[in-house]
This record gives C-alpha cells, structure tokens and sequence, in this order.
C-alpha cells in the first residue's frame, strides 16, 4: 500500500448467526468513522475483541472504546444507540452475500475470491500476480533442458516446475 | 551379354544412389518443418493469452465516502476484505 501497488477495502461483513455482537460492533466502527476514527476504533476491535465478544454489555465496552479513541461520547453514544448506520452494515452484508462470501474473513483481490484466513503466500501470489496482469509484462523463467525434465513447448508462457520425490 | 549385365548392373548402381541420397534429402525437410510449426504454435497461444489476460485488471470504484480503504485509489490491485468485528 505503501508504495501505490495496492489498494484495501474493509467491508462488514456481520454473521449473526454464530457472531450475535459482530453487527453492533461493525456500527461501532462506523460511527467511530463519523468523527474520523474508523481505522482507530477498527484495530481497538480487534485488539480488544476477548473484552466484548462473549460480554452481555458488548455495547457499553465498544463506548468505553470510543473514550479510549477521544471521539464525542454523546455522539457515539447516540449513533450507536440510534443504529445509524444499521443499514448500512446490512447492505455491506447483503454485497458480501451477494458477492459469494459466506465465511469470515474473506477477501477477493482483483476479483479473486480467496475465503478463510488462509497463509500470507496465497495473498502474496494473487497480489503478484494482479501486479504482472497490470504491468503488462511478462514473466521469463530459464528451463535449462540439461538439468530439467521437461514437457511441452520451451516457450510455453507459463512454466510449472514440480520438486518432487517419488515415495 | 556382357554388356547387357553391364547396363543392369549401372542401372542398379545408380538406383541405389537414388535410394541412398533421397531420405537424406527428405529426412531434414520435417524437421524444420516441425520447428516451424512448433514456433507459430507457440507463438499464437501467447499472443493470445497476452491478448486475453493483459486487460484483465478489475476496476473497483471505491466511493470515498461509503467504503473503508487504504492506499492509492489508482491502485493497480485492490483487495476487499469482507469481515466482521468478532
């Protein structure tokens, strides 16, 4: 992100039915985000997510938070209360559905969708590779045919090498 | 006689040679031809792919004021993460 390449996008994405407080936390967020201090309340969420997740006053540590954060309480209070932005987070979560998503996190990097928290190398490589997509160039890998066994054509654009043992 | 044999006996010699010289003229004639025909094969499918891939590059309009991101908006990647808080 630092350097242009990348762009991200957080979209709520509430599951009710196994996370009952995600919906109120998500609206949390944005009315954090009212006063500027969506990404702030975003990471205090997450840091902060064994102190809400199984309380009975989830609502009242997401205004604990907003303190923490320095927002207006009586305005965070009163969007929180008032659900202000409840549709919204509905309408995130109907695009979610919409989009094919049915687990959290889910991610889809230029129209890939990759579901789950899955390893840092599946990002790297659909991040890579929407990076060669976008630079219009192509990728050159040497396949000396002395020290490789190889099929198909030496000029093939793609080039799948397999390490492997036979047991 | 001697000259009948003599003619036939040419004429076998010479029909060898044919035989001899002629796969060494046809041998080398598919091989370059199989090159060839390798080169266009590969070439066609990459002009194609690049073709086909390249403009791949999917444009998310981001509205500054309903989503939630980060980095440049003129990102050539952009990864939406769909989440909740719990």
């Amino acid at each position: 992100m630092n350097t242009g390449q990348v762009r991200y996008v957080f979209r709520n994405f509430p599951l009710d039915s196994i996370h009952p407080q995600a919906q109120k936390a998500a609206e949390a967020a944005e009315c954090a985000g009212e006063q500027g201090k969506y990404w702030e309340m975003h990471d205090l969420l997450f840091e902060g997510q064994s102190q809400w997740s199984g309380s009975a006053d989830a609502v009242g540590t997401f205004k604990e938070m907003a303190g923490e954060l320095g927002l207006d309480q009586g305005q965070f209070d009163s969007c929180l209360d008032g659900g202000d932005y409840a549709s919204k987070v509905a309408a995130d979560r109907d695009e979610a559905v919409a989009a094919g998503m049915s687990s959290t996190p889910s991610f889809s990097i230029n129209g890939k969708t990759i579901a789950g928290a899955q390893p840092f190398a599946a990002f790297q490589q659909e991040i890579e590779y929407g990076l060669f997509l976008a630079g219009g160039g192509t990728v050159e890998l040497e396949v000396g045919a002395d020290s490789y066994r190889s099929l198909g054509d030496p000029d093939a654009p793609v080039v799948v090498t397999e390490f492997a043992d036979y047991q | 006689m001697r000259r009948k044999y003599g003619w036939l006996l040419m004429l076998l010699v010479v029909s060898m040679l044919v035989a001899a010289c002629g796969p060494e003229m046809v041998t080398p004639t598919p091989a370059p031809t199989s090159d060839a025909g390798s080169e266009s094969e590969a070439t066609t499918p990459a002009q194609e792919g690049q073709e086909s891939e390249v403009p791949v590059v999917v444009e998310y309009p981001v509205d500054e004021n309903d989503w939630h991101a980060l980095g440049s908006p003129d990102a050539p990647v952009t990864m939406i993460e769909y989440s909740d808080f719990q």
